[in-house]
């Protein structure tokens, strides 16, 4: 091509870009009308729409530099597809959080939570936004993803606004947003955020190598190849990981997070029909796999976390069976869990590698959450949960939001975390008793059990709002 | 049938006291009265409390034809959330359904009348058109809000927009126990919810009409439309 085909072939292929630019970042032209955002999505959003201003704006002087020289006009190629790159990639980020409005979050839960992580040292100004996946599955998108294709955009179109390095994202199934309780499993992702905020890998990644060197004592460890020395480690490092988000989430939300994830696992369906453990069903459940621990384990190691803070104590005479499921976690063994994903008999050397380190992920995760607890190392909120979750139940029992309470002649609003349990624990265990103040309950008729586990959680979401206001006593 | 001084409105509000061991209609606390979150101090007077605005809105969308049949078909509305900060613009001559944002229960021999504040009044905002509470409501009060000045108006969720008033009603005990369990089409609603009608001809046919007329449009699509049009002309009306 000469020097005029070039620039005519540069100029089409800058505008087809600017095009592609402006298309796809359209959906983030924000207004002051609907949807609403929560700040830290309204954030995501406006910095994708400056980006992609300044993205416009370099694209709107990009080719008047004409190039006459072959090597600089490779020089523009190349930006060209660095751009095109960049934005094929937050194409992914923009629809989901434009879709995940207020109404379509469950911000009063997102807020308790940021509330919680604030507590915890040099995690005070942090902000998460929860943006839509189509995926049944709630994730953390690592924060080196986004930032990274970010600030390699932000280089070459010289942007001006640098992404917050404390703002989170995280995914929720676009459909799960009215499930309160199960949405828990937020604390989870945000565990990941804070997991690599903090390091906290570098502070246990002896323990691995300890765990390894242990466990794959001579002669086995003669026996592994390279890619075996190599992919060990990370499959250690990967469970750590998510043992240490499921701790933290219990840290942060008590036994809700618990009872969530019982049913995102779909553990109800081990229990065989005297109650007890079906070996069957639960087979598959004591599997680890090379992303995540066993799900049992995982149950197991959450059930004891519940023990130490003093929770246990406190709901285990519910009569949900989500507690029996819990109690029959409690004291699973090394030898019921296998690995099956390298041949034997490296799968329960690995396991046990895994069960050397995990009392330094639990110590981790304790360390980083100190701040939550009280001194003696239990949760903060017991004492209020045990006096109130019975009034808590009998409002919800009377359809009545249990915001304020008339306790002990008093008017008293619970903690956040004190209602969200006690109307969890009444959502798996209450459900009749309040179909049964109703006019013509019918406990067998699925609808009319869902309409009152809808309200339940309505009432529960209402009352975590109301909590949040800063009130005054009235009277 | 007495209005309720604010003393006597707060001595219901400390009247239930649940029973730990018994969820099942506890009668002390069906008694109490219940209005949460807790209204600030300047929100009472001597025989009201004012009530604020909640943060969900449902805008009433214009249906597919030129009227609104009050039968079992729901209506379309797009539910809003107005985050705290945020307001909704009400344009002039213009309605929407809001609710409260403070929820009330009601005990069975009480009931509640709920008014636009004065001031709000004054700029010509009616927040209720089905004004009364029935004993034994539980729930945020929806509220059919309606502009009909000629300027736009912003609501801001939290404002103080209505005023509750408590009048005792005399139910005798068989009255009563008929209402103790939670009864109605809106139980413990906590935004604002499209209304629900009965069948129109199952309404219709207590006076005496089995095919109600309703009119057709020559573009309507509408099977159950096509169905009433094709009722309507064939079968005589009694």
């Amino acid at each position: 091509m000469n020097g005029d085909e070039r620039s005519r072939a540069l100029l089409h292929d800058t505008a087809a870009c600017y095009r592609f630019v402006k298309s796809t970042s359209a959906a983030c032209r924000l207004n002051s009308g609907f949807p609403s955002y929560s700040d830290p999505t309204r954030k995501l959003i406006a910095h994708i729409r400056d980006l992609s201003l300044s993205t416009q704006d370099f694209l709107q002087t990009f080719p008047s530099q004409n190039p006459d020289d072959p090597a600089k006009y490779r020089s523009k190629r190349e930006q060209l597809w660095l751009i095109r790159a960049a934005w094929k990639s937050l194409h992914f980020y923009v629809q989901p959080a434009v879709d995940a409005n207020t109404l379509n979050v469950p911000t009063e839960l997102v807020q308790l939570l940021t509330q919680r992580v604030r507590a915890i040292d040099n995690c005070e100004s942090l902000e998460f936004a929860v943006i839509h996946t189509d995926k049944l599955n709630y994730f953390q998108f690592p924060p080196g993803d986004f930032q990274q294709t970010v600030i390699d955009l932000g280089d070459v179109v010289s942007a001006k606004w640098a992404f917050p390095p404390d703002l989170g994202l995280i995914a929720l199934p676009h459909s799960q947003a009215q499930h309160l309780f199960l949405n828990g499993l937020l604390a989870h992702e945000i565990g990941h955020f804070v997991f690599a905020k903090l390091n906290c890998f570098d502070r246990i990644t002896a323990a691995i190598s300890e765990g390894l060197r242990a466990a794959f004592a001579p002669p086995i460890d003669t026996a592994l190849n390279a890619t075996q020395l190599q992919q060990f480690p990370e499959v250690l490092q990967d469970w750590a990981e998510e043992l240490f988000c499921d701790l933290f989430g219990v840290y942060l939300l008590g036994p809700s997070f618990v009872l969530a994830s019982i049913e995102l696992f779909d553990l109800p369906n081990i229990l065989a029909a005297d109650g007890t453990m079906d070996a069957r069903a639960a087979g598959s459940q004591f599997k680890f796999e090379w992303s995540h621990p066993a799900r049992l384990f995982r149950l197991s190691r959450q059930t004891a976390l519940l023990e130490s803070l003093g929770w246990w104590n406190a709901i285990s005479e519910n009569g949900s069976h989500h507690i029996r499921i819990m109690d029959l976690c409690r004291n699973l063994r090394q030898g019921s869990f296998s690995y099956e994903e390298v041949v034997a008999p490296l799968g329960s050397k690995i396991i046990d590698a895994f069960f050397r380190t995990v009392e330094s992920i639990e110590a981790e995760v304790a360390r980083v959450t100190e701040k939550l607890r009280n001194g003696d190392g239990r949760a903060r909120e017991i004492a209020e949960f045990v006096e109130l979750k019975d009034v808590i139940s009998t409002y919800l029992c009377q359809a009545v939001i249990p915001s304020t309470l008339f306790v002990g002649n008093e008017f008293r609003k619970p903690s956040a975390i004190v209602l969200l349990n006690a109307a969890h624990l009444f959502y798996l265990s209450g459900i009749e008793d309040l179909m049964s103040n109703s006019d013509k309950p019918d406990l067998s008729d699925i609808r009319q059990r869902d309409i009152w586990m809808e309200r339940v959680e309505n009432w529960t979401t209402k009352g975590l709002e109301d909590i949040a206001l800063p009130n005054e006593r009235g009277g | 049938m007495g209005v309720l001084s604010r003393q006597k409105i707060l001595g219901r509000m400390k009247q239930p006291r649940p029973d730990k061991r018994q969820h099942i209609v506890d009668r002390d606390f069906d008694a109490g009265v219940v209005i949460t979150p807790m209204p600030l101090n300047e929100d009472w007077s001597d025989d009201a409390v004012n009530l604020r605005l909640g943060n969900h809105f449902l805008l009433p969308q214009s249906p597919p034809q030129p009227f609104i049949v009050l039968d079992d078909v729901k209506l379309d509305q797009t539910r809003v959330h107005v985050p705290w900060g945020e307001y909704l613009v009400l344009p002039p001559h213009h309605t929407v359904l809001g609710s409260t944002l403070e929820f009330i229960k009601l005990p069975l021999d009480l009931a509640g009348q709920i008014l636009t504040r004065s001031s709000i009044a004054r700029t010509f905002i009616i927040i209720e058109t089905a004004p009364w509470i029935h004993p034994g409501y539980r729930g945020c009060l929806t509220l059919e809000i309606a502009n009909v000045s000629n300027t736009p108006v912003l609501l801001h969720p939290g404002i103080a927009i209505g005023q509750l008033l408590l009048l005792t009603v005399d139910l005798n005990d068989e009255e009563k126990q008929e209402r103790e369990t939670l009864k109605g089409s809106y139980i413990g609603p906590t935004f604002p919810e499209a209304p629900t009608f009965k069948s129109l001809r199952e309404q219709l046919q207590k006076v005496g009409v089995d095919h109600p007329k309703v009119p057709t449009l020559p573009w309507s699509s509408d099977d159950a439309t096509a169905e009433r049009a094709k009722a309507t002309t064939l079968a005589p009306v009694k």
